[in-house]
């Protein structure tokens, strides 16, 4: 009976060996070529990946219009908070159980399509399907990679100047309108701050798409080279100059510093709480602020005051088709509904956001009447997307890492080019 | 039942009968099971893994000892072992220390004893990252209450969750707020199982509460002292939720702790190869203070 005993040393090699075999042979992982089936009626459930639960109900609308055109497929939301989404995407994809059709940024857009992990959707495109034409070519541009189109066009933001009327009232200032640049933006910002009674000119948030990132463009500067392998902030110089400009509104206590915005972010709760004055933000915020006008907050908002250029970033998901589902077929038909007019029209109507396609901008502007929410609208024709290398976002948490150093006045001023842009290139090592 | 098995000796296998370890094996089979497929296989895989290069999405490349090599080279790991360390030092002593003294307290014979132990063991019960959300707004620079009271005191307080320094201190006073009544009822189960004679004949003898306290209580309970001490140990070095929630920035960490690094390397950054070896050096880490500690017991803990 002693002779029943395990030898331990066996058993941790066994099961080693058996993992590491089943890591390598796992069928999860990137496949060259995907082919598939066109969907041919027959009853199917889908499941579809989404992260944030304020967009639900618009998103049931959406599948309740699918089901009427294809009522054999029947579509699961699976709602993963962002926090997690990524870390269960990532996990799911490799472990082979991951959504049929999910939400897609596009910084993790040529991660995934580099892997294998997406169904090229170009058929979805073209006659029968989806017209090109109708969308903005920077929203088709976010999810193509290497010559395909990976995304079906959901819808878009863009980044624009909130302002509170009472701050400005009194102070005497008048509204912030398209003929601002940066001189009157700083000179306005310095105008309305009021340190004794808690009041800040702007509140710049900590991330680049509603902050630096679009002065860097509007400085006519980028943070990576053509190659997208390298980070030239310092370089190039006129992005190092953009980074440099923001941090001054730190330095100079015109925005709350990121010390304060750690827990209290400006857009979420200084802005609203009525002691920022401007706040460059993005049309995803829009209907918050609309919705306390109600509540006697003083919301307008302007298009975001030009540099050398007008510029701003623009974003948008795409819904995309994993290439290890087993429905592709049907996978692909619901990506496609979700970008055709019907299914773009709800995404207007239930306020999700602007949809990408054309023409149907006022589904959404329609919803926030007392907002001139058009400036959105306008800043599409302006917009620029962001620069996504196919070794993922890794390098853009260390870019804000180095940036908001030098926010809180670790890094020194004339330091801050050359410090991100040699932490940048070390993570794009590291990624690599 | 009933069986001539014997539990009081060393050679129980030798008595037990073939059907009866068939049924061990048996009832303990759900549990070991779950422990192979959950534990044993993932235990294996993360250890053949980490000698990997490996971003999640494809598969993962050999490279030798590279990470390990790179462990030590890598000054973000050093910051995250800095702080790690910076917080279980003075949590594992002062939660220890404070717990006892708690528990001293609480079992003498004092109004609202009851009340007293619910309201220290309460925190215990609430879930880390509630805690660190409350304490976090705690901590305020502008609007908490902390530097709201200072400011009365005509001191401007510190970014406490900002700054390296203050954020080492406002982790442990979380850390010490959420464990300590834990460790207090621990303590308390210790004290009642030091016999009272002990106390009642020292007294005729003449000694007095602090020379009880220090020669009969604090002796007897080093017991539990020392796995309290073990346990506090083990759980400083993998400080995670708390210190992640209180002192995240945007997408980074003002105080990275080793368990952050791993999470951050492996689910952030996508080098999941090196993250894996992380934590293998984490794990050598806690075995080697658990191991130190469970040869020191010698010299400093005695068994009644």
């Amino acid at each position: 009976m002693v002779s029943h005993k395990f030898d331990r040393r066996t058993l941790m090699q066994a099961s080693a060996a058996g993992a590491a075999a089943a890591m390598f042979a796992k069928s999860g992982f990137a496949q060259d070529e995907v082919t598939f089936e066109p969907y041919d009626g027959e009853e199917v459930t889908i499941s579809y990946g989404i992260w944030d639960s304020a967009q639900q109900a618009g998103v049931e609308e959406q599948i309740a219009a699918f089901k009427a055109v294809q009522p054999n497929i029947t579509v699961e939301i699976q709602l993963t908070p962002w926090s997690d989404y990524w870390t269960k995407l990532q996990t799911a994809v490799s472990g082979g159980e991951a959504f049929d059709v999910f939400w897609l940024n596009s910084a993790n857009c040529p991660v995934y399509a580099s892997a294998g992990a997406l169904v090229p959707l170009d058929s979805i495109f073209g006659e029968g399907g989806l017209d090109p034409a109708n969308y903005p070519e920077q929203i088709l541009d976010l999810y193509s990679f290497e010559g395909h189109r990976y995304g079906s066009p959901r819808e878009y933001d863009t980044i624009a100047l909130f302002y509170n009327k009472d701050i400005f009232d009194a102070a005497g200032e008048a509204y912030p309108d398209d003929t601002w640049d940066w001189a009157k933006f700083r000179e306005v910002a310095e105008k309305l701050t009021d340190e004794a009674n808690g009041i800040y000119g702007v509140g710049l948030h900590l991330s680049g798409q509603e902050n630096y990132s679009n002065f860097v463009l509007q400085n006519e500067g980028r943070y990576l080279n053509d190659a997208l392998d390298a980070c030239v902030v310092a370089d190039e110089v006129v992005a190092g100059e953009a980074l440099q400009w923001v941090t001054q509104f730190y330095l100079d206590g015109l925005t709350p510093g990121p010390d304060v915005q750690q827990s209290n972010p400006a857009p979420d709760s200084l802005f609203p709480g009525g002691v920022v004055g401007m706040l460059p933000g993005g049309s995803f915020r829009a209907k918050t602020y609309h919705d306390l006008i109600e509540s006697g907050f003083n919301v307008g908002v302007a298009p975001l005051p030009q540099g050398k250029k007008r510029a701003t970033v623009i974003h948008g998901l795409g819904n995309v088709v994993w290439s290890g589902s087993k429905n592709i077929g049907a996978a692909v038909e619901f990506a496609k509904f979700l970008g055709g007019e019907e299914a773009e029209r709800l995404i207007g109507t239930t306020g999700i956001g602007l949809p990408a396609f054309k023409g149907l901008e006022y589904t959404w502007t329609d919803g926030l009447t007392e907002l001139d929410a058009q400036v959105f609208v306008d800043a599409s024709e302006y917009g620029v997307i962001p620069q996504d290398p196919i070794f993922g976002p890794a390098w853009q948490g260390t870019l804000g890492e180095e940036v908001q150093k030098g926010f809180a006045g670790e890094t020194e001023l004339d330091a801050i080019p050359q410090t991100v842009q040699d932490a940048v290139n070390a993570t794009i090592a590291d990624s690599q | 039942m009933g069986t001539q098995t014997t539990y009081s000796t060393g050679k129980k296998s030798n008595s037990l009968s073939a059907s009866e370890s068939r049924w061990g094996y048996g009832l303990i089979a759900p549990m070991m099971i779950g422990f192979a497929i959950f534990f044993l296989i993932a235990l294996g895989a993360s250890f053949v893994l980490s000698f990997t290069k490996w971003d999640l999405l494809n598969a993962p490349v050999f490279n030798g000892l590279d990470n390990y090599r790179k462990v030590f080279g890598d000054p973000k790991f050093r910051t995250a072992l800095f702080n790690t360390f910076a917080i279980a030092v003075p949590n594992v002593i002062l939660r220890v220390g404070i717990a006892m003294g708690l528990a001293v307290a609480l079992n003498s014979k004092i109004a609202f004893r009851t009340f007293y132990r619910i309201v220290f063991f309460l925190p215990v019960l609430t879930m880390p990252v509630a805690t660190a959300t409350i304490w976090k707004w705690v901590f305020d620079p502008k609007y908490g209450p902390v530097n709201g009271f200072l400011r009365q005191a005509g001191v401007e307080g510190p970014s406490w969750l900002f700054h390296q320094n203050t954020a080492i201190f406002a982790v442990v006073v979380v850390l010490l707020w959420s464990g300590v009544g834990y460790d207090m009822i621990i303590f308390l189960a210790g004290l009642q199982a030091i016999p009272r004679d002990y106390y009642e004949a020292s007294s005729l003898d003449g000694a007095s509460g602090w020379q009880q306290f220090r020669d009969i209580t604090v002796p007897l309970l080093t017991p539990t002292t020392f796995f309290l001490s073990v346990i506090a140990v083990i759980g400083s070095l993998q400080v995670f939720d708390l210190v992640y929630v209180m002192t995240r920035l945007d997408t980074s960490n003002r105080l990275p702790t080793l368990v952050y690094y791993i999470y951050n390397l492996g689910f952030e950054q996508r080098q999941m190869g090196y993250a894996i070896a992380v934590a293998w050096v984490l794990l050598a880490l806690i075995l080697g203070f658990t191991f130190v500690q469970f040869r020191m017991q010698r010299r400093w803990v005695h068994y009644q």
